[in-house]
């Protein structure tokens, strides 16, 4: 950089006075980087839900919301809309259309966890697209005539249990659940990390939440207790959610039709990543406001950019005198606060990134924490491009009021006495 | 317009300069070369004087004539780039831009004339003693320090005139004999003209002509 040239002269500006400088890139980093977390973070949590259904394209399950149904038996999260007959789960896996149909009952849990009674296929058979399940060290599935449990590492690591640990799962979704199951479950395998809320389940054979103690069937409409020793019969059995991996999209509208408009037992939701897009359409207003609230708060920031120039400009002005007394033209004196007041907010902007990761690692954390879902730390969003630079521009802007004043400063009056 | 001698580096003819009273009124000649400081008491428009002389404030009348140019007819940024072609300023406390280093400094003046003797700052300032204070900020150097890079910035660009105002002032006779023995050994050496307004004429040495500013230049006041 040539001494005296204009980048030369900003550049060594805000060197002099970096304290203030310094605040007030750290004013604008914390503006750029809630814009970035406002719409990165939405966008990024969207794109981890919608796409989160683990392989599998539409959730069978009760009669009601399909946003619960996807939200119970996807994300675990949320309470079961009820429970389906055995025989329909049986017809859907039947059905020509479909690749798999994995059963799914819920409604117990162990310290806070849910439990989850499937069938070995889900481990053993997922669909191709879908996470690939990795045991950790001495683990393995479940025997389905056993009562033996596989645990996602986020809720072994949260509870404790190991291979060959036991335990006795409670009844219902509430950790303070004061009904806890006599059988005893043995932990023959930990799930290697997902990266979804199936780290937060421990899953059982789906047998073993039917024999439970106090559970009772209804799948034939009747109540049914099952006793130990003998076999259930199927029309007795009874489903929370079926997992369904559909040959094609045909096949779901078909489906779609046939289950949610001329039947009256069941809801198919489908596909998974529609309805959970429904999620963030219903909250698009908040998403909005808060776009506004950053986008104004970059405005402030642009304002603080503006105040700090011009607090310094009185300071300053013998240096303009110099400079215009050395020969630089007087219009490069607009260049000067222009360029700089726009640096700052171009430092500022890159310094956002870093309080973005901060947003984006606690945000991530506390959405693993709640649902299970990751967030990518490295997805790309526009916001990173067109966040600097209207925020430079905006920087740029501010400085032309202090421009102007630099512009006016009476040379002759700061050069004598 | 009547073209200046060959030898005249500047001609002022009938300029006038007013406030709210008149400050700069009258003519004169400054040959290529020449050492002239002109004295007066503070205040009186000596200072106006050097600015109308270097384009940076417009007369209200008269013209200023620089080898042959009116700089009247130029415009502002055609007198910025005279200026700094031209002209050596050397302000009252010597200014220096505190942000920038003592080489930058000078350097600065180099890039504003548009040239790119860059190597010059730098010799000038080993020969003015300052080989090891090329890095410092002004306000890291003594008094005697910031005068020699004051000088060194405004004779690196080897300009015809050296302007200084009031380079004395609030300095004790020693140390402003020492200054003012600075500025013209630099102009000798450049073979640049002086102008030096200075409200202590005991200072004053070794120059052509030391001239009284209101018996000049408010003459008919």
């Amino acid at each position: 950089m040539k001494s005296g040239s204009l980048l030369h002269l900003v550049w060594r500006s805000i060197r002099r006075h970096r304290l203030a400088n310094a605040v007030t890139i750290f004013t604008t980093a914390l503006a750029v980087g809630l814009a970035f977390s406002v719409f990165a973070i939405n966008a990024q949590a969207r794109a981890a839900f919608v796409g989160g259904g683990g392989g599998y394209d539409a959730v069978l399950g009760a009669r009601g919301s399909q946003l619960q149904l996807v939200l119970n038996a996807v994300f675990h999260l949320e309470t079961s809309p009820g429970n389906i007959p055995w025989t329909l789960y049986r017809s859907i896996a039947e059905h020509p259309g479909v690749v798999r149909a994995v059963p799914l009952a819920m409604g117990d849990n162990y310290h806070g966890f849910r439990v989850v009674g499937t069938s070995q296929q889900f481990f053993e058979d997922p669909p191709e697209d879908s996470t690939t399940f990795v045991w950790q060290p001495g683990g393995r599935g479940f025997q389905e005539a056993y009562r033996e449990a596989v645990v996602g590492s986020f809720a072994a690591d949260q509870t404790g249990l190991r291979v060959g640990s036991t335990f006795q799962p409670s009844h219902g979704l509430s950790e303070d659940s004061d009904h806890v199951h006599q059988e005893e479950y043995v932990v023959v395998g930990i799930l290697e990390p997902t990266n979804t809320p199936l780290d937060k389940v421990i899953f059982i054979p789906i047998e073993g939440i039917f024999r439970m103690d106090g559970h009772v069937l209804r799948g034939s409409g009747q109540e049914y207790v099952p006793a130990a020793g003998q076999s259930i019969p199927e029309e007795h059995r009874e489903v929370s959610a079926v997992l369904i991996d559909l040959a094609n999209p045909q096949v779901g509208f078909s489906l779609l039709q046939q289950v949610n408009r001329e039947g009256k037992v069941a809801t198919l939701a489908f596909p998974i990543g529609r309805v959970v897009g429904e999620i963030f359409e219903k909250m698009g207003w908040a998403h909005r406001l808060l776009s506004l609230i950053s986008i104004l708060v970059m405005v402030i920031a642009a304002f603080s950019i503006l105040t700090s120039l011009v607090q310094t400009i009185s300071l300053r002005s013998r240096e303009f005198a110099i400079l215009r007394a050395m020969g630089m033209p007087r219009k490069n004196l607009i260049w000067l606060m222009v360029v700089e007041s726009g640096l700052l907010a171009l430092l500022g902007s890159l310094a956002g990134f870093v309080v973005y990761g901060l947003v984006l690692w606690a945000a991530a954390f506390l959405v693993r924490e709640q649902t299970g879902v990751v967030i990518s730390l490295l997805s790309f969003h526009p916001v990173f491009v067109w966040g600097p630079i209207s925020m430079t521009l905006l920087g740029a802007t501010a400085g032309l009021l202090p421009a102007w004043k630099a512009y006016h400063t009476p040379v002759c009056d700061r050069l004598t006495g | 317009m009547q073209a200046a001698s060959p030898k005249t580096l500047l001609s002022l003819k009938n300029l006038k300069k007013s406030y709210d009273r008149p400050v700069v009124q009258g003519s004169f000649e400054l040959e290529e070369g020449e050492r002239v400081a002109l004295i007066g008491p503070s205040g009186i428009g000596k200072s106006t004087l050097l600015h109308l002389i270097s384009g940076i404030l417009r007369p209200d009348q008269g013209s200023i004539v620089f080898r042959g140019q009116e700089l009247n007819e130029l415009k502002e940024a055609a007198l910025d780039s005279f200026r700094a072609r031209n002209i050596g300023y050397i302000f009252q406390s010597f200014y220096l831009l505190e942000g920038l280093t003592v080489l930058e400094n000078v350097e600065a003046a180099v890039t504003f004339a548009g040239a790119t003797h860059y190597d010059r700052a730098r010799e000038l300032l080993c020969k003015m003693g300052l080989d090891d204070r090329l890095d410092h900020f002004p306000a890291q150097l003594s008094v005697g320090q910031r005068q020699r890079v004051a000088v060194a910035r405004a004779v690196v660009n080897s300009p015809p005139l050296i302007l200084a105002d009031e380079p004395t002032a609030n300095l004790d006779r020693v140390r402003a004999e020492e200054v003012l023995a600075l500025i013209t050994e630099s102009c000798e050496a450049s073979g640049a003209a002086l102008l030096v307004v200075s409200h202590a004429p005991e200072t004053l040495k070794e120059f052509d002509r030391i001239l009284d500013y209101q018996a000049h230049f408010q003459e008919a006041l």
